[in-house]
């Protein structure tokens, strides 16, 4: 696959010096202010020299209440996808991995207490016998690098917690993508789908805004609503047993991606939201295998990430 | 792992109907309206609360898998399925909530089990509702930690990442085709307790475990089968051939397919 833009051919780069473990040289190649600033060094515990330098882009995936095929996880073994290091939480989810202070606050949590007796007292703390090439591993114990991109496909309202570890990750830049079912996220949370998304599928009528319609459609054809680095190697989508959905509100901030003529759906499809710290991406499909397995859904999703990642200009 | 606001679980009226229509939508699809014998089965993944790989995820979506319509649909509302017109036929879970599944959950859950239908729980979902005698008692048979032993609520005596030998025991149909195997190195719970009313299928070779069965059937319940594994948290493992045939074999056993 032809990437034509200077950052891709950096990104490529980067990932290859990372996996050579010459880091060092990241430094010197004469890469711009900003790729040099992803090889900086993940801030380990207290005291702890931090070993390791993150070369790739973390990208958290979160679903919830609702069903869809396992293809969507399966979509990111794609060696399309090398590169980034997606890793599913799905609801109840934490999000404040991606949040700026979150390595830190997760490598010094305080060790478990030993209790003197009771069914659990013959263990105790956690035992290690990692490998030489140990990757991250959930609950590992090295400390997390923290997330670029937080991809969604959930549908629920959060928790203040979640609210207020978004509005840090806002506020730091990180990025996110909204697949298919998040667009209804935080119906009650208007700064969430007004200053970040920029669309809403109405779960319920209110006042003055109409609830939204869901269809299944057998055929969907999608096209480019302009030139963006995210459609580079998209081209026009053909897709199959899509949900499609009508009366969505959306802001009329928003930079149109993808349209469609499908009389069932908005107009607009895939956009990316008015907020001006965290590069947001939201794609109305991607409910179907069909869809899942699509080359150019899977570019298109490739690209909104590292888009949203700051990895694509 | 994560703790969550009750609003959070209770969600909308509005998104529990349409879930609850979503999963039967999807798990009816290319399943024809033939008896039970002769259809697909149904099988539903809930995971939450904790990272899982991504490998877990596409186990479903294995060659070995496509005997099942499988969809995924973790919390919140994940059981509300059951209540649908075509409900999965077998559960798996693999989540890992910090607070016990809200009332609903149970419910529906509880509904789930007395209607007959199958449950396998992996990995992570062996520690959820450790406070919930019944289910830790009755149902999955056994208790990662003890939420009544302060210290103890938050951390069980976790082992990573080993490499473990895995050997079935007994002749039961979910073994009967499985050889022993190496498993990759995983995450494991060597200080589990389990039921003596489980039926063990699967022993490590580790030898710092309490108790060495890491697969089991939970005690008997008047209606429903239930399946434990404890493995499956790296992506090493949840790729693994051998992980998979094994958890392939516990549901078409739950399901009723394995005799």
């Amino acid at each position: 696959m032809a990437m034509r833009s200077s950052t891709a051919s950096l990104y490529s780069r980067r990932r290859f010096l990372a996996l050579s473990g010459a880091a060092s040289a990241l430094a010197a190649s004469g890469v711009s202010a900003r790729a040099q600033s992803y090889a900086a060094p993940v801030p380990g515990p207290p005291g702890q020299t931090p070993r390791y330098a993150k070369t790739d882009l973390w990208v958290q995936l979160t679903t919830g209440g609702k069903p869809y095929p396992p293809t969507l996880q399966e979509m990111f073994l794609d060696p399309m996808f090398i590169g980034m290091d997606v890793w599913p939480i799905d609801q109840p989810a934490s999000f404040d991995a991606l949040a700026p202070d979150a390595a830190r606050t997760i490598a010094s949590a305080p060790a478990p207490v030993r209790p003197a007796s009771g069914r659990s007292a013959v263990g105790g703390g956690t035992e290690r016998l990692e490998p030489a090439d140990y990757p991250w591993e959930p609950s590992g114990g090295r400390p997390h690098p923290g997330y670029d991109v937080l991809v969604l496909n959930d549908q629920a309202d959060w928790s203040e917690a979640q609210r207020k570890a978004i509005q840090r990750s806002v506020d730091a830049g990180r990025g996110f993508v909204l697949l298919h079912y998040s667009l209804g996220d935080n119906q009650d949370w208007p700064w969430w789908y007004q200053q970040v998304t920029g669309g809403l599928f109405v779960l319920s009528e209110r006042e003055s805004v109409k609830k939204s319609t869901s269809t299944k459609v057998a055929n969907l054809n999608l096209t480019p609503a302009g030139k963006h680095p995210i459609l580079r190697n998209v081209g026009p989508l053909s897709l199959r047993n899509e949900d499609v959905f009508k009366g969505m509100w959306q802001s009329p901030q928003i930079t149109p991606l993808l349209q469609t003529s499908n009389r069932a759906s908005d107009k607009t499809v895939a956009w990316i939201g008015p907020n001006a710290k965290a590069r947001t991406v939201c794609i109305q499909v991607g409910s179907s295998r069909e869809t899942h397995r699509d080359p150019h859904f899977r570019m298109l999703i490739r690209n909104s990430i590292l888009w949203a990642g700051n990895r694509l200009i | 792992m994560a703790r969550i606001s009750r609003r959070t679980f209770l969600g909308t009226a509005a998104g529990y109907a349409t879930t609850l229509a979503g999963a039967g939508e999807l798990l009816a699809q290319a399943t024809p309206a033939t008896s039970s014998r002769q259809r697909r089965l149904r099988v539903q993944f809930s995971p939450g609360g904790h990272t899982a790989p991504l490998q877990i995820y596409a186990m479903f979506e294995d060659p070995l898998f496509q005997d099942f319509d499988s969809v995924v649909l973790p919390h919140p509302d994940a059981f509300a399925s059951v209540n649908s017109a075509a409900p999965p036929d077998i559960i798996v879970t693999n989540d890992w909530l910090t607070t016990e599944w809200p009332q609903r959950d149970k419910d529906n859950m509880t509904k789930h089990l007395a209607a007959g239908r199958g449950l396998v729980v992996l990995h992570h979902a062996v520690g959820t509702n450790d406070a919930w005698d019944w289910w830790t008692e009755k149902v999955l048979g056994c208790h990662l930690y003890d939420t009544a032993d302060p210290g103890m609520k938050t951390q069980a005596r976790l082992k990573q990442f080993p490499v473990q030998t895995i050997a079935p025991v007994g002749d039961h149909p979910i073994v009967r085709d499985i050889e022993p195997f190496q498993l990759p190195w995983d995450e494991t719970f060597p200080n589990m307790w389990i039921s003596p009313k489980a039926t063990p299928l699967f022993k490590t070779d580790d030898p710092s475990f309490r108790d060495p069965t890491v697969g089991w059937i939970g005690p008997s319940l008047p209606a429903g089968r239930v399946v434990c594994f404890s493995p499956g948290h790296t992506r090493a493992v949840c790729q693994d051939p051998n992980f998979r045939h094994v958890v392939h074999n516990m549901i078409l056993w739950t399901g009723g397919r394995l005799a």
